[in-house]
């Protein structure tokens, strides 16, 4: 054939050129590959199912697996469980904005709690220090550092996930990584997670954070009572946020953020419990809703008291 | 076009012209190891600043109240190795019209809830181990709330309701104890001050790479927010002070 025929050196040089070129160029573009961690990647770990695919026999095998995991990894054995809603319970979350005074030690004890990384750091909560008379988030500052708070003529608000009834971010996942269980809580699959961020981008309340490195964590500062679909250790690439502390809060606990409260500025309970301090709040006190507009229905709420009179 | 009008034509492209991969793309194969070294350049490329490990500092995220009430009934005192109660000392010294000045005992109390003024408007006159109420009955110490609520009524309406005040442990009452905290746990009933709480050293904020610029602020001057800061031209900073000028 003629292909054979214009087959001469120079041709063959030139080809084998562009070759050796092109090979290199992929095996280039391939080398950071070769820094890839497969020690995660167990046969177990690939063919996990879906959380509500699996059978509470596959759940107990994954939990052990998880439990060794973070043995490994810490040094620590965890109390791994897999709590789960509880029935005829309905979360709800109550802020009190007069009494915040911004001191972030909600925030702290989110990270403490729920095993957020270190480094680099990630914070579930966001306290907004705003001036008085005006709810605007874009020119509010949750960078203040000021020796002591309150700053006079400001007030604070701390935003967290606000567990939606109707959570854009659960819209958007791609892989059902997310979803709303029947108690109200927004949970994430850590294993399913594939860290795409469409949640984040999706979230007005900007409460998604991702791991965009490995997460840090001191060995002894692990909180070793862990839930699955809550504070288990993070991998690298996945989203995580608030939970409403679902391992203390489904076992009858108050969250770890509401505790350590200075102010008793949060309140948290059962909506379907007519009793519950939650209710007689919602059903007395000013509420105000966070981006109501955009349809989200919150889970989340801030309140305000009446002016008692004696300055207090 | 008929499959035999096409394969006809391509037969007679390839006598006329055939294919040529040689001379056309010599330069393909540079092209290709310059990618190769751009990519292997590339993968030493921009980092994310190093971050400090911020640890968690757990005396400040204590869940202890602030103040310690007197849960006990009646209250105790540790005086030279005894446990002594109020009348031990009081029996003798009645201290019936005692004036806030020249005190020679209690000189650490500093009085100062507003109209109320004399110690003998919450502490029993007669039987010092008691508080009393406005209408002379006896209260014991750890059940000072009812003594606040005869003056703070809304606010006491409002922590029976559970709305003011601090709580701990569970909101689950069939799963565990909830501990309300009482009126003296966080407001001290000799010197009650408007705000209650003393103002804070606020913790550190947030210090992710994604949360825009930090403001003028002293906390966040960690040398990887400066860098973000050189690398971004501080927009931050200039757009805040402008908003603070116009204010």
């Amino acid at each position: 054939m003629s292909g054979e025929k214009r087959m001469n050196r120079r041709s063959f040089l030139r080809g084998s050129l562009g070759a050796a070129g092109g090979m290199a160029a992929v095996a280039a573009a391939l080398t950071p590959l070769k820094d890839l961690d497969l020690s995660e990647m167990t046969v177990e770990n690939f063919l996990q199912k879906h959380y509500k695919e699996m059978t509470p026999e596959e759940i107990d095998q994954v939990i052990e697996r998880v439990s060794k995991e973070v043995e490994e990894r810490f040094d620590v054995r965890p109390e791994l469980k897999d709590v789960k809603p509880m029935d005829g319970v309905e979360f709800t979350y109550l802020l009190n904005l007069g009494r915040c005074i911004g001191c972030r030690k909600c925030v702290h004890a989110c990270v403490a709690e729920n095993n957020q990384s270190r480094s680099p750091e990630i914070q579930y909560i966001r306290v907004l220090e705003m001036p008085r008379g005006s709810v605007n988030l874009e020119h509010s500052n949750h960078y203040y550092g000021d020796k002591k708070v309150p700053k006079k003529d400001h007030f604070y608000m701390p935003v967290q996930c606000h567990q939606c009834d109707n959570p854009p971010c659960v819209k958007v996942c791609p892989v059902e990584a997310t979803w709303k269980e029947k108690d109200g809580i927004v949970v994430i699959d850590y294993d399913w997670c594939i860290g795409c961020r469409y949640c984040e981008a999706a979230c007005p309340y900007w409460a998604r954070r991702f791991n965009f490195a490995e997460p840090e964590i001191p060995k002894k500062d692990l909180n070793p009572k862990m839930g699955y679909l809550s504070n288990r250790p993070r991998h690298k690439g996945v989203m995580e946020k608030c939970h409403f502390c679902l391992h203390r809060t489904r076992e009858g606990k108050l969250p770890a953020c509401l505790e350590v409260c200075p102010v008793g500025a949060r309140k948290f309970g059962n909506i379907n419990d007519p009793n519950s301090d939650v209710v007689q709040i919602l059903k007395t006190k000013r509420i105000f809703i966070l981006k109501q507009e955009v349809g989200t229905k919150p889970r989340f709420f801030y309140y305000f008291d009446e002016d008692y009179g004696f300055g207090d | 076009m008929a499959p035999e009008q096409r394969e006809s034509s391509a037969v007679g492209r390839s006598d006329s012209k055939p294919l040529n991969y040689g001379s056309g793309a010599w330069f393909l194969g540079p092209l290709f190891l310059l990618v190769a070294v751009w990519f292997f350049l590339g993968m030493k490329g921009p980092k994310l600043p190093e971050t400090k490990m911020r640890l968690i500092n757990k005396a400040a995220i204590s869940t202890a109240p602030r103040r310690k009430m007197i849960a006990v009934q009646p209250p105790k005192i540790h005086i030279n190795g005894f446990d002594r109660t109020c009348n031990d000392c009081h029996n003798s010294f009645k201290s019936e019209t005692p004036k806030l000045k020249g005190r020679l005992q209690h000189q650490e109390i500093t009085l100062e809830h507003a109209i109320n003024k004399t110690c003998y408007s919450c502490h029993d006159k007669k039987d010092r181990n008691y508080l009393v109420s406005l209408e002379g009955k006896k209260i014991e110490y750890p059940a000072v709330v009812q003594l606040c609520a005869q003056c703070h009524v809304r606010v006491h309406k409002d922590w029976v309701k559970g709305s003011h005040g601090r709580s701990n442990g569970y909101w689950d009452s069939s799963k565990g104890p909830r501990k309300q905290l009482k009126c003296t746990q966080c407001h001290d009933p000799h010197q009650p001050r408007h705000p209650a709480m003393d103002p804070l050293k606020p913790l550190p904020g947030p210090h992710t790479l994604r949360m825009g610029d930090p403001g003028e602020t002293e906390a966040h001057e960690s040398e990887d927010v400066l860098y973000l800061l050189k690398k971004r031209g501080s927009r931050g900073r200039k757009h805040n002070a402008e908003k603070e000028e116009k204010r």
